[in-house]
């Protein structure tokens, strides 16, 4: 898949300078020609991970912003942040979010890039823009999670075919430790919690970070299985 | 980064059973099939799949390039273009061929029981490949595939033995010679007669990419060598398959006893795009209003007058790539029509427009109707309900939910809204490359075109567009194709082609004045003038009944068309022609669309065109169609009537965005029979992805 790709953008390149005007918008050749740039928008070629991974620096502000933009909230998206800090290991990108919306206690993100995130008390219940997205979740709360009682996880992605597919997972605890972090240029003690995830095709394990409050401070949470892990940081 | 979170980051988070590494275990074979060698298996192709295989073996120069579609889960077809050097005598052109099969897999492998397919290749025409077969395929373990099959024709052509179904009728004991005259027609009549052999072998996965495959073949390749090309020193083949990736493989082939083949095939799976969500930025996150205005009668006009809500959300929904057309605002309704530039899902669309209106819609209004429209011609309505929105944005199960309390239905009248200044004249154009490719036509294997073309659209109204293309071809061999003389009494259109090619680059593609109408309910109409295709320009003019709860829909089309001049600027010749057409439209519950067309065609002959299209609902389509005419088989030339196979990918599919889509078609060359007017904007392409059905399939991206 990748290599079809990326031939296809080299082949692009050369003609990309054949193809112009309005009406050339969405052709194959301007719509591959406009992927070669993004920051946590799926790239075929997977930048380095030291490039973007820590965006601490981006104050860029979300490219697409709602004609109105919510009331600024505080709530436990994030502790009451307005902003996080997100990244995706396997594609070794990352971006600063800014919340743009909340709908009870649903929060939803923006990237500079335009990628949309939804958190529901810090856990992930939706992504927009990546591809795979995690298209809507049914999550027990993260205090039900660090209590260690099973639960079971509903996660919906979209098929090839425009159809809503929900997996099911059963979900528990199997790990709580403590564990020093650097985070935010120093160091914190955190407790982190493991949470192991399985159904019939599939088995993933989120991991939690809370501070001494008891403050969600970092996770990584699955998108997809197409995606993979978000690595999510309140700021 | 912590590196210890990384690490567990990365882990591999899917387990693929061995279950699913089964199931796309799928072979093509050197006749682009699913099957060994040269000799098929029982396992079908995944559902839907597309194969297109070139395979290519020596000393003995044949030459194969298969196009195979597995339509349903247990029946699939394979196109086929060859080329076998020597076929008739040595020294003489080497024949150049089409071939088309078809196979049905009528029983399922089981723990016991293996896989049976029934097959014919090479049903029509020269019958150069003729052979029927059944087929049985066992898997056993994760990596060993064995099967064993009978054969007839060729495949009952090494060891063969008197056919078994001579028991039921003697008259299958012999096979007649195959009459195929100008080739293309069906032949039934040899159809597993004469003498039948047994075939087999076996394969077995090394590894995820690497399989082996020995087969023992029942194909003499008596033919072949006959002429002294080919020597037939055994009857087992062996080969090497590399898959690295799901995308393509690479074959070598030790054949015979003789002779060394390699093929390579490219896999689609319509079903499986590059990025089934999209990559299209999120939508806006929907505003919720606080719930003691939810209830409000009315809003406020002073603070925010009518013109002043038009203009803020024609601007807003243009952000989104929607044009707004025309607005009715009421205390608690607010209805819409707009056109959509951007998603290649209409029902995509829908939810964007829908997210924005709980962002800028005054908060009395409780009601959302969008009605989306298709050059200006709105095909249906949606209404939703505000609450219903705010209620379910990013709640699980939220797109049945939506579903359930949305209403769809037709559009409403035109009175009462108000448009924008989105329906004032606008211009755009556009410089896009294009490549066209016939294969075999006549006695070239390739003959193509490729080039830019200059594109212009001037809407003068949503529903009246001014529209021309330039085209100058850049590099080709198209205007080498020599011309055949007429043959019969019938008029010249098609075959003229190559003097089109010579004559006209610079060539005015089309330039062509369309009105689009919606005179009543459900029904539909078209006008077209002006320069309609590269070889007719006339007028056009069409009506298409198209309920929105109905999967059958009627149109009819009537033209009259003047033959351009080979130069292709603006004169025309002598020629003219009324034709048309009576189209029935049937939408079938599983994805396939009929279509049948009776008339008129271009040189004067009366006839049909039936089509079958299988409909993805992301958009692909792969059919085939066929016409008869009245034309005699003689008088049409080779192929004895036109027929294709056709192809549509939504770019979405490789990109994950926009909403053009890429069109092929492998067909027998155009020739003066069943020709049909290539004017552009029919109507039922038009408007189905407005339809109520298919919003229905696709609302999946509703909250995308």
């Amino acid at each position: 898949m990748t290599r079809l790709i990326l031939t296809k953008v080299a082949v692009g390149a050369v003609l990309l300078l054949a193809s112009c005007g309005p009406m050339a918008q969405g052709t194959p050749l301007r719509t591959i020609g406009s992927e070669l740039r993004g920051v946590l928008t799926p790239s075929e070629e997977p930048q380095p991970a030291a490039a973007a991974a820590e965006t601490e620096g981006a104050t860029a502000e979300p490219a697409e912003a709602p004609a109105a933009p919510a009331a600024p909230h505080a709530g436990p998206g994030g502790a009451g942040s307005e902003a996080m800090l997100v990244s995706l290991p396997t594609r070794g990108v990352g971006a600063r979010v800014a919340s743009v919306g909340r709908n009870q206690d649903k929060i939803t993100w923006f990237s500079p890039d335009g990628i949309g995130i939804v958190t529901r008390n810090g856990i992930l219940i939706g992504t927009r823009g990546l591809g795979h997205d995690l298209m809507g979740a049914d999550v027990a709360s993260f205090d039900v999670i660090a209590s260690g009682a099973a639960n079971q996880r509903l996660i919906e992605r979209l098929t090839g075919q425009d159809q809503i597919e929900s997996l099911i997972f059963n979900c528990a605890l199997t790990g709580q430790a403590s564990e020093e972090i650097d985070i935010a240029g120093g160091k914190l003690m955190t407790t982190r919690y493991e949470e192991e995830c399985r159904s019939s095709g599939y088995v993933f394990t989120n991991k939690y970070w809370t501070n001494e409050s008891g403050d969600l401070v970092r996770s990584l949470q699955l998108v997809s299985p197409g995606v993979g892990y978000m690595i999510i940081q309140p700021i | 980064m912590n590196t210890a979170l990384l690490r567990s980051a990365v882990a591999v988070l899917l387990s693929t059973t061995a279950a699913n590494a089964q199931d796309s275990w799928s072979h093509y074979d050197l006749f682009g099939g699913s099957g060994m060698i040269d000799m098929p298996i029982a396992t079908s192709m995944p559902d839907g799949q597309i194969g297109v295989t070139a395979g290519v073996f020596g000393p003995a120069d044949q030459i194969r390039l298969s196009f195979n579609f597995q339509a349903f889960d247990r029946f699939g077809a394979t196109l086929r273009y060859s080329r076998i050097d020597n076929y008739f005598l040595p020294g003489l052109e080497p024949i150049l061929d089409h071939s088309f099969d078809l196979h049905y897999r009528f029983l399922d492998e089981t723990d016991v029981l293996p896989a049976m397919t029934i097959g014919v290749r090479d049903i029509m025409g020269t019958g150069l490949y003729a052979s029927e077969y059944i087929v049985a395929t066992k898997t056993f373990g994760d990596n060993l595939r064995v099967t064993g099959g009978l054969g007839w024709g060729r495949m009952g052509s090494y060891n063969g033995f008197d056919n078994p179904l001579g028991a039921l009728n003697p008259a299958m004991s012999e096979r007649p010679d195959r009459d195929w005259e100008l080739g293309g027609k069906l032949e039934l009549d040899q159809l597993f007669r004469g003498d039948a052999a047994l075939f087999g072998g076996l394969e077995y996965r090394l590894n995820d990419t690497w399989t082996v495959v020995a087969e023992y073949s029942s194909d003499a390749y008596a033919r072949e060598e006959s002429t002294g090309t080919f020597t037939h020193r055994s009857p087992f083949n062996f080969g090497v398959t590399y898959a690295p990736s799901d995308m393509y493989n690479l074959s070598a082939y030790a054949l015979y006893g003789s002779e060394i083949g390699v093929s390579a095939t490219i896999v689609l799976d319509p079903k499986t795009p590059q990025f089934p969500s999209g990559i299209e930025p999120a939508p806006v996150p929907v505003s919720v209003r606080p719930e003691s205005t939810r209830n409000t009668e009315t809003w406020d006009r002073s603070m925010l007058p009518d013109t002043m809500l038009r203009t803020l959300m024609t601007q807003v929904l243009s952000a989104e790539g929607i044009d707004l057309l025309a607005l009715e605002v009421s205390d608690r309704v607010m209805r819409l029509r707009y056109s959509n530039n951007r998603y290649r899902s209409e029902v995509q669309a829908a939810g964007r427009v829908a997210r924005i209106l709980t962002q800028v819609a005054p908060h009395s209004i409780e009601t959302f109707i969008l009605e989306p429209v298709f050059n200006g011609i709105p095909a249906s309505a949606i209404r939703l309900n505000r609450s219903d929105i705010e209620d379910l944005e990013n709640e699980p199960g939220a797109a049945e939910a939506i579903y359930d309390r949305a209403v769809i239905s037709h559009a409403g009248q035109t009175e009462g809204l108000v448009e924008t200044a989105a329906t004032e004249p606008r211009f755009t154009w556009g410089i896009i490359p294009y490549v066209e490719m016939t294969l075999f036509d006549g006695d070239t294997p390739v003959r193509g075109d490729a080039g830019i073309d200059l594109k212009a659209e001037y809407r003068i109204r949503p529903n009246l567009i001014l529209s021309g293309a330039i085209r100058k071809s850049l590099f080709g061999n198209a205007a080498d194709a020599p011309v055949e003389p007429p043959v019969g009494d019938a008029p010249q259109v098609r075959t003229l082609a190559p003097l089109y090619a010579q004559e006209g680059d610079p060539a005015l593609q089309y330039l062509t004045l369309s009105y689009y109408g919606n005179p009543a309910p459900n029904v539909y109409s078209r006008v077209t003038a002006g320069y309609l295709e590269r070889m007719f320009g006339g007028v056009s003019a069409e009506l298409l009944w198209m309920p929105v709860d109905s999967p059958l829909a009627l149109g009819v089309e009537l033209n009259y068309a003047v033959q351009r001049d080979f130069d292709l600027r603006l004169g025309f010749q002598d020629y003219s022609i009324v034709t048309g057409h009576l189209s029935a439209y049937y939408e079938f519950e599983n994805g396939f669309q009929g279509q049948i067309d009776v008339g008129r065609y271009l040189a004067g002959d009366w006839g049909a065109t039936f089509s079958l299209d299988r409909e993805f609902f992301n958009g692909w389509r792969v059919g085939a169609y066929f016409t008869v005419t009245d034309m005699p088989f003689e008088d049409f030339g080779e192929g004895s009537f036109d027929k294709g196979v056709r192809v549509t990918v939504p770019l979405d599919w490789a990109t994950g965005r926009g909403r053009q889509v890429l069109g092929a078609s492998l067909a027998s060359p155009s020739r003066d029979g069943g020709a049909r007017l290539g004017v552009q904007g029919r109507l039922y392409d038009m408007l189905e992805d407005g339809q109520p059905s298919r919003l229905s399939d696709g609302w999946g991206r509703f909250w995308r």
